[in-house]
């Protein structure tokens, strides 16, 4: 783990929303980086695994579902901007203190790995287990 | 000035803003301050900087920007030295890029890169003979730039790759196609730093002698993987610890220094890449004064673009202390060659 995963998952990453929360997630790689880059976006909260369908990202101003990230190669994420993992979560308590585990995968699309003829890029992991409240 | 036969032409210094990774997300943090700060520390003339990391929306960068740019260049003294791009093969889920494509791609970023006045850009290459005519044909467009591909650990002057590029360099023979060396590939020690940082993490001091060792050894890479695939799990190392002690036989390579000399002809930009300064002010890992000699000797007067990379496990010390520390160093060295020359 190197400096930059403790940033992916800040202490102050926790925000309500009007029908759930967001978490701000921060890069843990030192460049910027397309959308179809964001290949695992693993989130647990409180042992319960968020759906795929209930979360979308929010970045540059824009929405994205999970599936709309694999077209996102002309969309970029700067490496210092945070972006929104929204997730809907109708009566999330903001009260409370959260256990967050967040897996991050991202596709490194300039490192390629693998046998010469099935070459893809390179996964960067980061792992974050935090206990957040609403900021 | 009165120059005398024995006069020695030497490189210039510079730096890498992506030895400042951690500094740059600090609050506070701005390009311009930041290269600022490299001309106040006096950590030029060359002035490097990787495309997407240091430049919101690159390649497509407003002529605002690149005006500033240039007038802070002119201000402070520094000298853009070269941009390091990416050729993002893998940008689309499920299908790397075609060589067309790889062309359109790098096209706007090196059209940027002159723009900002850099002389040389860097990235990695479709390494064939039509790829490569393509990318002298986008140089020449563009004021005739140069290329340097980088020779990174776990590459070296007579890994099967870079021999297939050298032997492409030759047929197509043009003077915007080199190389950009990079210290990784040359190293005589596993950086003590990235050991203590692997120990802290929890790692067994055994664990990281046997790492060590299996890097020493004179055996290829796959060679090395096996061996410590079959003897790591033994002295407790987890999946994690596995995966960083083969990236640290991977990203640090043991060329013999002397052999930059076989591609000095067409180097165009150096990365002197480095992973601590020791009390005495010595790179523990590297031998400096060797790749020096080498490069003065092959006459190399370009930039030695100081790149530390020590902030991919450690936040305990300043990029900027350690840039300075390896300016330092370099510059004794390049007062001693001078004086003997």
């Amino acid at each position: 783990m190197g400096p930059m995963d403790k940033d992916v998952v800040r202490d102050d990453a926790l925000h309500p929303t009007d029908d759930g929360f967001a978490l701000d997630i921060r890069s843990h790689w030192y460049r910027s980086l397309p959308l179809t880059s964001l290949l695992v976006l693993d989130l647990s909260v409180d042992g319960e695994k968020m759906p795929e369908n209930d979360m979308t990202v929010f970045v540059n101003g824009k929405s994205f579902t999970v599936p709309q990230l694999a077209d996102g190669y002309d969309e970029w994420w700067y490496v210092l901007d945070p972006f929104e993992l929204r997730v809907r979560r109708p009566g999330f308590d903001c009260g409370q203190p959260h256990q967050v585990e967040f897996g991050f995968g991202l596709a490194i699309p300039y490192i390629l790995v693998g046998p010469p003829d099935a070459k893809q890029p390179l996964l960067a992991a980061s792992h974050s287990s935090r206990t957040l409240v609403c900021s | 000035m009165t120059t005398t036969a024995t006069t020695v032409a030497l490189p210039k210094l510079g730096t890498t803003l992506f030895s400042l990774t951690l500094e740059m997300r600090k609050p506070g943090y701005t390009m311009e301050g930041m290269i600022d700060k490299v001309a106040e520390l006096g950590l030029g003339p060359g002035l490097e900087m990787v495309g997407f990391q240091s430049l919101r929306g690159y390649p497509r960068v407003s002529s605002d920007v690149v005006s500033s740019f240039r007038a802070q260049c002119e201000r402070t003294g520094l000298e853009p030295s070269a941009m390091s791009m990416n050729l993002d093969l893998g940008i689309h889920r499920g299908r790397l890029l075609d060589e067309e494509e790889a062309l359109d791609y790098l096209e706007p970023q090196i059209a940027t890169s002159r723009a900002m006045g850099f002389p040389v850009c860097k990235s990695s290459v479709v390494p064939t003979r039509s790829f490569l005519e393509g990318l002298v044909r986008i140089l020449e467009k563009n004021g005739d730039m140069k290329f340097g591909f980088e020779i990174h650990s776990p590459l070296a002057v007579d890994s099967p790759e870079i021999l297939r590029l050298r032997e492409l360099y030759e047929t197509i023979d043009s003077p915007l196609l080199g190389w950009t060396p990079d210290f990784s590939s040359s190293m005589h020690s596993v950086p003590p730093s990235l050991i203590a940082a692997h120990q802290e993490s929890g790692m067994s001091r055994e664990l990281t002698e046997l790492a060590i060792e299996v890097w020493n050894s004179d055996t290829t890479m796959p060679q090395k993987f096996e061996r410590f695939a079959a003897e790591a799990p033994a002295l407790g190392a987890t999946p994690a610890d596995m995966g960083k002690l083969q990236m640290m036989l991977t990203m640090h390579g043991r060329q013999d220094p002397h052999r930059w000399s076989e591609i000095i002809d067409r180097v165009v930009h150096v990365h002197a890449k480095f992973y601590g300064i020791d009390s005495s002010g010595d790179e523990p890992s590297i031998d400096n004064a060797t790749i020096i000699d080498v490069l003065v000797d092959g006459g190399y007067t370009g930039y030695i673009s100081s790149e530390w990379e020590g902030h991919a496990y450690t936040d305990a010390v300043s990029g900027w202390d350690m840039v300075a520390g390896q300016h330092k160093l370099f510059r004794k060295l390049l007062s001693e060659r001078a004086a003997h020359a």
